[in-house]
Parts: C-alpha cells; structure tokens; sequence
C-alpha cells in the first residue's frame, strides 16, 4: 500500500524520512566503496601516493558519525506519531513536565555538547597535526601492558602509582 | 513454580545503586577532594582512578535503565519529580568525563588545563550533589495523583535534600580518600590519611544528622525505629540498634585504619618509628 492507504494524521514527515534515509544509505555505500579503493590500491602497492585516495579519506573522515545521526533520524521521525508503532500515539505519551522546561534542559545539552564537542575537535587536530610519533622500526612496548591498556596510559603516567 | 520476577529486579536495581555508589563514589570522592591538592597530587589522583571510572559510572546506568524496564510506572512518576537534579547530574557527568582526557590534551599548563581542572571538580562535586538532592526529595516523598505525577517542579529542594546533599559530598570524599589511601604512596598517601581521618568524623556527624533529620519526615519513620523527638521506645529501639551501632563501628575502624603507615587495624605501634 502507498503513503495515499494511510490517513494524514497517520504519516510522518516525509521529506526528513525520505532524505535522512537516503543520506544514511549513501554514505554507507560510499564507505564500502572507499574501503575497496583502498584494499585495491592497497594490492596495486599505490596506496602511499595516491593523493586522490588520501584527499578522500579526510573528507569521510565524519561519515560515520552523518551516517548513524542520519539514521536515527529517519528511524524516529518515520515512527511519527506513534511512540509505539501501531499501538500508542505520541501525544498520548507526554510527561507532566512543561514546555518550558524540556525546553531549557533541551538548551543547556545543546550547549555542552557544542562546548564539548569544540573542545574534542580542537584536542583531536592538535594530535592530528603533531603527527605520528616515529617512522619505522618495530613497537618498542615500555610498559608490561598493551600501549591502549589503560593500566599503561596509568603507568606512564605516573611511577609512584601501585598497579 | 512462579517466579517474583518484581522482586527479583527490584534486588538487582539496588544491588546496581549500592554498586554505584561505592564504585563511582570513590571517583567522585577524589574530584571533590582536588582542590585540596597540589597539581603534581593532582595527576597521580587521575592516575589512581583512571583506569576503573568509566566501568564505575555504568552501574548507575544498570539501576536507571533497570527502573525504566522493570518499573515504568514508577520511572514515569520519580523522573519527572527529580527532573532538575537529574538534568543537572547529567550535565555534571559529562563534563567531568570529558574533563578526564582533556585535562592531558590541553598542555600541562595554561588556560585550558586550568578550564578543565575545574571542570573536573565542578562536574564531580555537582554531581555528588544532585544525587543528594534526588537521594532526599526521593525520602520526603513524591506527590502522586492517580497514575501520574502531580507535583510542583521544586518539590525536591528542601533543607532536608540539601543537608543530604552535603552530607553524600561528605561520603563520597570519604571513599575517595581511602582509595588514596590504598593506591597511592608517599606524601600523597600522608595526606590521604588525613583527610581520611577527619571525613570519616564528618560523616559520622553528617549521618547522624540526617538519621535525626528522617525521623522528622514521617511518623511512619518514627514507628519502626521507636524513637520520636520526645520519647524512646526501647522495645523497638533496640531491635533496630544494631544498624546505627554497625556503621558507627565501620567509622570507627575507618579512623583507626587510616592512621600512619605502619599502625595497622587496630593493634597500636610497638615501638615508635626510628627517627632518621
């Protein structure tokens, strides 16, 4: 059955589901596709020159994180307006708490996330842009656990801390 | 055979809190008592707790996500009562978080060490005291008409809540010194001592006013424990002594515990320490 069986009151938004989902599967295609690009050049031995190949790394770079967002967004708006697929309507399911407030909560984690996530952006390109820390040669280990261990992170940290 | 499965998920959502705060505690604990450091302490105090907050924090989210599975109804009416301190302990916890890795990004001095440091403690001590709050507006009761909640949007900030409040920063400081205690050597473990000393009088005093303060609350509480402002019921009384005495007990041996390396429990020194 078409869009046309259900009633109006009964549909979502169409042009955020239909673009969201769109979106969504795109960039997966485009991952999946650049992961091949990247096991071909890979077996071709191109992969340290081909700037195209880097250039397009960078830019999927935040891919994943569109892609899940975009998800999410197509799952939660086509469920509109139930809450519960088939069985309970969204506005049958409100809180007794005002607009007013959902609004201001709603505010303040819009803003520590844009604190946070500004932080964490700056603090990754810096790390990006320091570099790899050698060239070459095999892993020295200077810890007894694994470089990501965070027993290693807190050993390095500090001698005087007993493991 | 029937199972009480309410029961049996209403013992795993207070296991989970139980877990939570003595686990998180300490982590928090350690936050509230940074500022009582210097900076050198202060990135042996990460150190010592780096590897086990993240595990520590998922507890609460076993015990909030147990309610809302198991108890929905009960989940619908306590978090629209608590929706301030609940709100606000989020926020705290993600900074205090995110404090965590940025603190090292940003350079061991400067602006942004100095933003994040205080991110830290901010986002622990607020943390520690939303929880009072939702601890003591939880105790005084919840408003509830028919199936919903019907109360104000202040309803949890009273003198009480917040004496609770203080007194879990009190108690989550305790925990996070004696970790100190145990992970940590030197002078640093010196100072742990200490403040382990006097937090655990701080609340033996902060439990005590709380538990006079509860009774207040409802006359409910006055008759299982059988002791009311004006008159003691040593008939009940003493069926539920064993409770106040154990912890007192627990105080107690968390002072003499903690005295300087060397003394350990409760046997005194033989000899006094060879002065070098």
């Amino acid at each position: 059955e078409g869009l046309d069986a259900f009633a109006p009151e009964d549909r979502p938004n169409v042009f955020i589901v239909f673009w969201a989902f769109r979106i969504m599967v795109g960039l997966g295609v485009l991952m999946i596709a650049l992961g091949w690009a990247g096991a071909l050049l890979w077996r071709l031995g191109g992969l340290d020159g081909s700037k195209l190949f880097h250039r397009a790394a960078v830019l999927m770079g935040a891919s994943g994180f569109v892609a899940v967002l975009a998800g999410w967004v197509s799952a939660e708006v086509g469920r509109q307006p139930y809450v519960v697929y088939g069985l309970m309507r969204t506005a049958d399911a409100i809180s007794p708490i005002g607009a007013g407030e959902v609004g201001a909560s709603l505010l303040v984690y819009m803003i520590v996330y844009a604190i946070v996530f500004s932080a964490g952006a700056v603090y990754i390109l810096r790390v990006v842009a320091h570099g790899p820390e050698r060239e070459g040669g095999p892993l020295e280990l200077p810890s007894l656990h694994a470089p990501g261990n965070a027993l290693a992170a807190a050993e390095e940290n500090n001698e005087e801390v007993r493991p | 055979m029937s199972v009480d499965l309410p029961l049996i998920w209403a013992f795993i959502i207070a296991l989970a809190v139980f877990l939570y705060v003595a686990l998180d505690g300490f982590d928090l604990g350690v936050g509230i008592l940074f500022p009582f450091a210097s900076p050198k302490e202060r990135d042996v105090m990460t150190s010592a707790i780096a590897p086990v907050w993240d595990g520590n924090e998922t507890w609460l989210v076993l015990g909030g996500g147990g309610l809302f599975a198991a108890f929905p109804l009960a989940y619908s009416i306590i978090m629209p009562a608590m929706y301030l301190p609940i709100g606000l302990m989020l926020v705290a916890l993600i900074f205090r978080g995110v404090a965590f890795e940025f603190r090292a990004k940003a350079g061991p001095s400067g602006r942004g060490r100095k933003f994040w440091t205080a991110a830290f403690i901010g986002g622990s001590t607020v943390a520690t005291i939303a929880q009072g709050l939702v601890l003591g507006g939880f105790l005084q009761g919840v408003k509830v008409e028919g199936r919903g909640f019907a109360g104000g949007f202040f309803d949890w900030l009273t003198p009480f809540s917040l004496l609770v409040a203080a007194s879990l920063v009190a108690g989550y400081a305790l925990l996070g010194a004696a970790w100190l205690v145990y992970k940590t050597e030197g002078e640093l473990q010196a100072r742990a001592r200490r403040w382990t000393r006097r937090l655990a009088v701080a609340v033996a005093c902060a439990m005590a006013a709380v538990s006079l303060a509860t009774l207040s609350l409802d006359p409910e509480v006055t008759k299982r424990w059988g002791v009311s402002m004006t008159h003691v019921e040593w008939g009940r009384f003493l069926l539920m002594a064993p409770l106040p005495l154990a912890t007192g007990a627990a105080l107690l041996l968390c002072f003499l515990g903690a005295r300087e390396a060397g003394t350990h429990g409760l046997r005194a020194p033989l000899r006094t320490p060879a002065v070098s």
